[in-house]
């Protein structure tokens, strides 16, 4: 156990007991408390074995929680000095749970947050020193992200670390170990984040990052949460009704410095909110982008449903997506059209309606407003809001976490599943005010998944997807979920440890074949149908056998003989389906050899053999074909089709002639002998 | 169709060359040996009327009655070319009761042979076919011992 003091002091005891991750990082398994790490990825003492002096903390994710895969690709070794440094990230067993974990490991912060906790109020902070040391290498940092194509999606006073000394600038914290925007306070979060699931926030858009920049200056002036006592509902209310300006400032007094910027930072609409070209400006030259007006323009007629009217396209999504059950329509939706023809004159909103109405013809229900109509016709009226269907809202780079993130909630999965399956990403993306913002294979991938989902094979279906969208997502078959696998490398291990443990069912279900076929990087659909088969037990078991032993080829080939014995308990229908008594023999007598060795693959060979069951298939067709042919003249001769009177009789003269032949032949040949 | 007429004609043109001959050697026999062709001809005279009613084309009455028939008559031709061959002596062999009997107990037998045989043929097919049910079942026993029951698809087992 490492001393307290190490811990404290985030080094790793010599004594201590750690673990060690990419043969490089030692990883002390106490935690150092919440002072570096976030709620849901506690951070750890950490040693590097290169360069014990470099002074590094390892966060240990919370497996139950996607992280930010790209991010940390982009971020691994990136050089920024305005953000924590990622310098390696990997899988370890982790000791306590016997689980794996995915571990990060991260510069140590140079002090520590800005801010402890939002939850209380704190001191305020200067201007200058806001503009020096926050604002200035915010912007340098977001401007070098936004070079490597990154969002931050993070930025809060908590989540800001700061040498003791006031006059450092403040480094950004960690934001790969969870969805994009996951842990930002309902404050922090623009209007079109704020609509959907924290975890169907996405990476969001660089201007996002300015918004929230905007509020985390907001909150270091007033010196409390901005949001304090609003829960994000009534937020996103207040700010779709007043703005987040008004919403957020209120009654505050802001110093004049900082009005100006504020109110562009903090303005809703991203294609008028200050970006980062206008922040270096101001922050160079104190130079003030000039504001329009964002008022949007209000219909000259007002649209009637539910019993409330609407001025405003934006307002009325919202209140489609609140009360998608309860909305009916009166013209199927096109007075909507209609309106915004008509009284919004906004053609391309008119486009979008439309299309939203004619891919929902023929839905059940559309016209009283079926949950995907709803949902299309939310997404154009509101070409920012996220995917939002039955109350549950996502941007379309986050439907995989979403989905991990939910999948122990039924109706969720259902719901992220029915978003899949009725396209609505493809909606939104055609849709969406800023489609270039969501990369190009995006929806290619989502609509690939559609197919995926309406699979019902094993390997397939919304196992399939959870395991496709999200890379790091663990393995949620019951078998293993305990130990968390997340790499297809694991699995058999994992298997291994289980197979110890009461055994009820085969080593292989839904969730193991849909993990190991998306992670295994070989076209498994064959076998992975043939372990589908219902009707065909032989199939199913030779099915399940060709994936697991496919792993194993795939993963190293190490042995398992736990996995092996568990999987011969399962394997009689592929031995049974030798017809030939030498083979079932033969495979009676040798099965037990191999699976003690539990090679797996060896097995499969062994029961699949392509010659052995070929001959033995060609050899029962013949044996039937022989069968039945004796069996047809055991008939024949048991129904006495033997003794027709005509054959006998024919039979007969036929004897008769020959006996007589002989018997006259030999008559003349004694009368001959006797004679002469 | 024309393979039938094909085979029909060589049949015919057999049949029409052996009625040649036989008429040939008839008569040939009644002008050169009238003693043995008198006995011949009043000694088959069994199988002359088998051969008319055997309707049968292979003339297996025929053949089972002429064989034995002739086999009775050919000791007393012997007799006849071995002492005088002439009329006097197959007079005498003619009017001889013995010879008569001699002669047609031949046929008889021939004809006994003929109508008791199928009854004959029948038992022993019978017995033939027990035999081969019982070694057609030691067949089908030995397939499904060594294939499973699943060769026998028609739900027969052997008894």
């Amino acid at each position: 156990m490492a001393s307290s003091r190490a811990v404290a002091a985030g080094l790793v005891g010599a004594d201590a007991p750690t673990i060690l991750l990419n043969g490089r990082f030692e990883i002390a398994a106490d935690e150092l408390g919440d002072k570096i790490g976030t709620s849901r990825a506690p951070a750890h003492a950490a040693r590097d074995r290169l360069n014990s002096d470099h002074g590094i903390i390892a966060l240990v994710c919370d497996p139950d929680l996607p992280p930010r895969p790209a991010v940390m690709e982009y971020l691994k070794g990136f050089p920024a000095r305005g953000v924590l440094r990622l310098l390696d990230h990997g899988f370890v067993l982790w000791p306590e749970s016997a689980s794996h974990r995915l571990v990060l490991i991260y510069e140590r912060p140079p002090g520590p947050r800005l801010v402890p906790s939002l939850a209380a109020p704190f001191d305020p902070m200067p201007e200058l020193d806001i503009v020096n040391y926050v604002v200035t290498p915010i912007v340098s940092t977001l401007d070098e992200l936004a070079g490597i194509e990154t969002t931050h999606g993070g930025i809060r006073p908590t989540n800001l670390f700061r040498a003791r000394d006031p006059k450092a600038p403040v480094v950004m914290g960690e934001i790969a170990s969870a969805p994009g925007h996951f842990h930002q306070p309902g404050a922090f979060c623009t209007i079109p984040l704020l609509q959907a699931h924290p975890a169907g926030r996405g990476a969001g858009l660089p201007s996002d990052d300015i918004y929230a920049l905007g509020v985390t200056i907001l909150s270091l002036i007033i010196g409390k949460d901005p949001a304090a006592g609003r829960d994000d509902a009534t937020l996103l209310r207040e700010k779709l009704e007043r703005g987040s300006f008004l919403t957020l400032c209120g009654q505050n007094r802001l110093p004049a410095l900082l009005r100006e910027p504020l109110r562009g930072m903090l303005e809703d609409r991203a294609d008028l909110r200050w970006n980062l070209e206008d922040l270096r400006a101001w922050l160079l030259e104190r130079r003030l982008k000039s504001l329009h007006n964002s008022t949007p323009d209000r219909a000259q007629r007002g649209l009637s449903i539910g019993g409330k009217t609407f001025y405003n396209p934006r307002p009325l999504a919202q209140w489609l997506a609140e009360n998608w059950e309860s909305v009916r329509f009166e013209e199927k939706g096109h007075e909507v059209l209609g309106w915004a023809r008509r009284s919004l004159g906004d053609d391309g909103l008119g486009d979008a309606i439309l299309n939203a109405l004619e891919q929902s013809e023929g839905e059940s229900g559309s016209g009283n407003g079926s949950a995907p109509f709803v949902s299309r016709l939310g997404m154009a009226l509101d070409s920012r809001a996220p995917i939002r269907l039955r109350g549950l809202g996502s941007h379309i780079d986050s439907i995989g976490a979403l989905l991990a993130t939910s999948f122990t909630d039924a109706d969720k999965t259902r719901t992220v599943a029915e978003i899949i399956l009725e396209d609505l990403p493809g909606f939104r993306h055609r849709t969406m005010a800023t489609p270039d913002q969501v990369k190009p294979s995006l929806p290619r991938i989502l609509a690939n998944e559609m197919r995926v989902l309406k699979n019902q094979a094993m390997g397939f279906g919304i196992e399939r997807c959870l395991y496709d969208l999200n890379p790091y997502q663990y393995c949620r078959s019951p078998l293993v979920i305990d130990q968390k696998v997340m790499q297809v490398v694991d699995l058999l291990p994992a298997l291994e440890r289980a197979s110890s443990r009461s055994k009820q069912g085969p080593p292989f279900d839904r969730h193991l074949a849909a993990f190991i076929g998306s992670q295994v990087r070989v076209d498994l659909q064959p076998l992975l149908l043939m372990a589908s088969d219902q009707n065909d037990p032989e199939r199913a078991a030779l099915g399940m056998l060709g994936v697991l032993a496919t792993l194993q080829a795939q993963t190293g080939g190490r042995s398992f003989p736990g996995v092996a014995r568990w999987l011969g308990q399962y394997l009689a229908p592929a031995i049974e389906s030798f017809h030939h008594q030498m083979w079932r023999e033969k495979v009676a007598a040798e099965l037990p050899g191999l699976l003690d060795r539990g090679d797996i693959a060896a097995l499969y060979m062994y029961l699949a053999n392509g010659d052995a069951r070929q001959r033995d298939r060609r050899g029962y067709s013949e044996a039937i074909a022989e069968y039945a042919r004796l069996s047809a003249e055991v008939s024949f001769l048991k129904s006495m089709g033997y003794n027709d009177p005509r054959r006998v009789q024919e039979y007969g003269h036929q004897i008769a002639a020959g006996l007589s032949s002989l018997l006259g032949v030999l008559a003349i040949a004694i009368s001959a002998v006797l004679i002469w | 169709m024309s393979t039938i007429q094909n085979k029909g004609r060589p049949t015919s043109a057999g049949s029409s060359l052996a009625q040649f001959i036989f008429f040939g050697a008839f008569i040939g026999g009644m002008v050169f040996a009238l003693p043995t062709m008198l006995v011949l001809t009043l000694g088959l005279l069994p199988t002359l009327v088998a051969f008319i009613v055997d309707a049968h084309p292979r003339k297996y009455a025929a053949r089972s009655v002429g064989f034995l028939n002739l086999a009775g008559t050919l000791p007393f031709l012997v007799t006849l070319w071995s002492k005088n061959h002439n009329l006097i002596e197959a007079m005498r062999i003619l009017t001889d009761v013995y010879a008569w009997l001699v002669i047609y107990a031949a046929a008889a037998v021939g004809w006994i042979i003929y109508l008791g045989m199928p009854s004959v043929a029948g038992f022993l097919m019978e017995l033939t076919a027990a035999r081969r049910i019982r070694k057609l079942d030691a067949e089908r026993r030995r397939l499904i011992k060594e294939w499973g029951d699943g060769v026998n698809r028609a739900g027969s087992l052997p008894s």
